[in-house]
């Protein structure tokens, strides 16, 4: 009988259906927006990861040889998790065009690594160009210069196109005068959606980085850069990894051998993201407390208006406690319907949430060019989503015991006689 | 051998006469004071009654003589400041919340003025709504309360909400739902108060016939004297004293 009465009295009055909305209106948005923000961190995780190798060893000091590279080579192609190896030498230039400047961070690459297990560029926009093989020889683009591949942000920076002419100048500590430039001409530009390579990237044969950075032609590679089967392992393996290259490779006096991974490469970035996340959680928790007051504010109406009720099941029979629990039972059935609708509201509209915000401002919820995204991904996670809807109910249930906690200790006869 | 002289008389052996019920309801000395600030009002001093199973009494008196602070206490709803009272057995001066409640759900039936019905129930639900708390099971509560919607002549009402029934018929359910759980003793608190006279004969005519083939007690606080004067018994609650 209790639980049929509280069922009634959640049934009886439409104002009670606004305390429904109001807890399945706070999950639907706390849903919607987790699931935008856990994308963009799944995406970045992506973009981040599959914009460069996994595990890159840096040679400072002595660089590597060709045949060292060829023994690390064949030592690290014998495990089964390194899917490809890119040699690189990189270093911090400045980028010049006609009087227009940008700092860049040069990427000298071997083109037939990177063509064979290169993943540049994964999401490329705009132009959704293939990342370096058809523009580093672009037969539209005729110049005697070597070709540069450069961040469409850079590019913006110089006032520079395809088919322009750049200069990438170099100064070594040990030669501070004396300012090496070289000429390269732009093949192509590109979105990586990588902050930091759209803010300072620029891709060079590694032939020409060679004799920008080290005045050489010899076959030496200042880094060696590995791409896993399972990148989420990086961390797991890398001291594995760095075995064997203790093992291929000679340790000399003048050389320094260090390593990282893609998360402690990016951890900065990563944690930023994670700590923002946390803190729309916590925000979006409070919002759903919020919505805790009006369902608090919708039972003690209910609870007022019920007050002669109460003095009526007191005097026939009914305890303290259950009275309560009539009142905490109808809190409860909020907070489950309304817990349901925001479940069932939340994995509709995540999906059409970027066009909906398309219809009504114009442009998408995340700009590509803004965010370097080409389109939006969203992610629920299931564990997620019950914790939301779990904390809910309990916030529904748990506003509604005020008001259940007085109805209980009404009077009876007083309650009887209440106006 | 029997004997040839005549033997005397045997006196006559009285009858065993059968030892009188205890009543359902025995209240001695109850007294109440209301305390208003630094003020006492005693609004009752001595009040003594004891009602036989199956007995009405109906309580008059003029407004603000303390009708329905006596009937509070009668109904465990309020504790005397002095006095005893003793119901079904027991005294309620030693009782527990929990233990009132208990008594009032399985002893005690109340119809009021103002009926009392949940509007959000039908009038069988709420004629069943008793049976809950005195523990009844669903289906001998819903057998019985047809049978008492029956008795009360509204069958056909059962699943009308109290919105869509008059005033006379709404008395008739709560009455109804007085009488769900076979309580010892019917405490009621103006029952024609709120119906015009001649609903009010009509409510009062199947009132008594339901209560007087379930041999139920009532205490019954009335203006009407029409109302009152088909009781067993009808006292005055004047000065703090049933005369």
């Amino acid at each position: 009988m209790i639980v049929k009465l509280a069922l009634r009295y959640a049934l009886a009055r439409r104002v009670h259906a606004v305390a429904v909305m109001a807890v399945a209106l706070a999950l639907t948005v706390q849903i919607v927006v987790m699931a935008v923000l856990d994308g963009m961190l799944v995406d970045m995780e992506n973009r981040v990861r599959d914009t460069g190798e996994q595990v890159t060893f840096l040679f400072k000091g002595d660089l590597l040889t060709q045949k060292e590279f060829d023994r690390l080579s064949a030592a690290f192609f014998s495990r089964p998790d390194v899917t490809g190896l890119s040699p690189k030498i990189v270093g911090l230039s400045l980028a010049e065009r006609g009087g227009w400047y940008a700092p860049v961070e040069v990427h000298g690459v071997d083109l037939a690594y990177e063509a064979r297990y290169g993943r540049l560029c994964s999401y490329l926009l705009q132009l959704k160009l293939d990342p370096l093989a058809p523009k580093w020889s672009d037969e539209n683009i005729v110049s005697s210069k070597p070709p540069a591949f450069v961040s469409s942000r850079v590019a913006e920076q110089l006032q520079a196109k395809p088919g322009d002419e750049i200069v990438l100048n170099f100064t070594s500590d040990s030669e501070q005068q004396k300012i090496r430039r070289k000429h390269f001409v732009i093949t192509s530009t590109f979105l990586s959606g990588n902050p930091y390579l759209d803010e300072m990237g620029i891709y060079i044969p590694i032939e020409e980085a060679r004799q920008l950075f080290y005045q050489t032609d010899a076959q030496l590679y200042e880094r060696v850069g590995l791409w896993l089967d399972d990148p989420k392992r990086a961390d797991e393996i890398y001291q594995q990894l760095g075995d064997i290259v203790l093992a291929s490779v000679a340790a000399t006096p003048a050389r320094e051998i260090t390593v990282n991974t893609w998360t402690q490469r990016w951890s900065w970035y990563y944690e930023s993201m994670v700590h923002e996340n946390n803190l729309q959680e916590i925000v979006l928790t409070l919002m759903n407390i919020s919505g805790g007051f009006c369902v608090f504010a919708i039972l003690a109406t209910l609870v007022a208006k019920r007050v002669r009720d109460v003095g009526l099941l007191r005097c026939i029979g009914a305890t303290r406690m259950q009275v309560i629990g009539i009142f905490v039972l109808v809190g409860l059935m909020t907070g489950v319907v309304g817990s349901a609708l925001g479940v069932a509201g939340g994995y509709f509209a995540t999906p059409r949430i970027d066009e909906w915000y398309e219809a009504l401002t114009g442009q998408p919820l995340y700009p590509p060019r803004m965010f370097g995204i080409a389109e939006l991904t969203t992610v629920i996670y299931g564990w997620k989503v019950a914790i939301y809807a779990i904390a809910a109910t309990l916030i529904a249930t748990l506003a509604a015991l005020y008001p259940a906690l007085w109805a209980g200790w009404q009077e009876p006869m007083e309650a009887l006689r209440d106006e | 051998m029997s004997s040839l002289y005549p033997q005397p008389a045997q006196p006559k052996q009285p009858e065993q006469t059968p030892l009188p019920a205890e009543p359902v309801l025995f209240a001695e000395g109850i007294g109440h004071v209301y305390h208003d600030g630094t003020r006492e009002l005693e609004i009752l001093r001595e009040v003594n009654l004891a009602v036989e199973e199956g007995e009405s009494v109906a309580i008059i008196g003029r407004s603000g003589t303390g009708k329905t602070t006596l009937l509070n206490i009668l109904g465990l709803l309020d504790n005397p400041t002095r006095g005893q009272l003793i119901m079904a057995g027991k005294n309620t001066a030693g009782l527990s919340e929990r233990e009132r409640t208990r008594m009032r759900a399985e002893h005690i039936g109340f119809v009021f003025q103002q009926y009392h019905l949940i509007a959000e129930l039908n009038a069988l639900e709420n004629i069943e709504l008793t049976a809950g708390f005195a523990g009844t099971k669903k289906i001998d509560a819903r057998e019985r309360a047809r049978e008492l919607l029956d008795q009360v002549g509204l069958s056909e009402r059962a699943t009308h909400r109290p919105a869509k029934l008059s005033g006379g018929e709404r008395q008739r359910v709560a009455i109804a739902r007085a009488l769900l759980n076979r309580p010892n003793l019917l405490l009621c608190d103006e029952p024609t108060g709120n119906l015009d006279p001649h609903t009010s004969e009509t409510v009062m005519n199947i009132f008594w016939d339901v209560v007087r083939q379930s041999r139920t007690s009532m205490i019954l606080v009335t203006h009407d004297q029409q109302v009152a004067k088909r009781a067993d018994r009808i006292l005055t609650l004047s000065e703090g004293r049933l005369q």
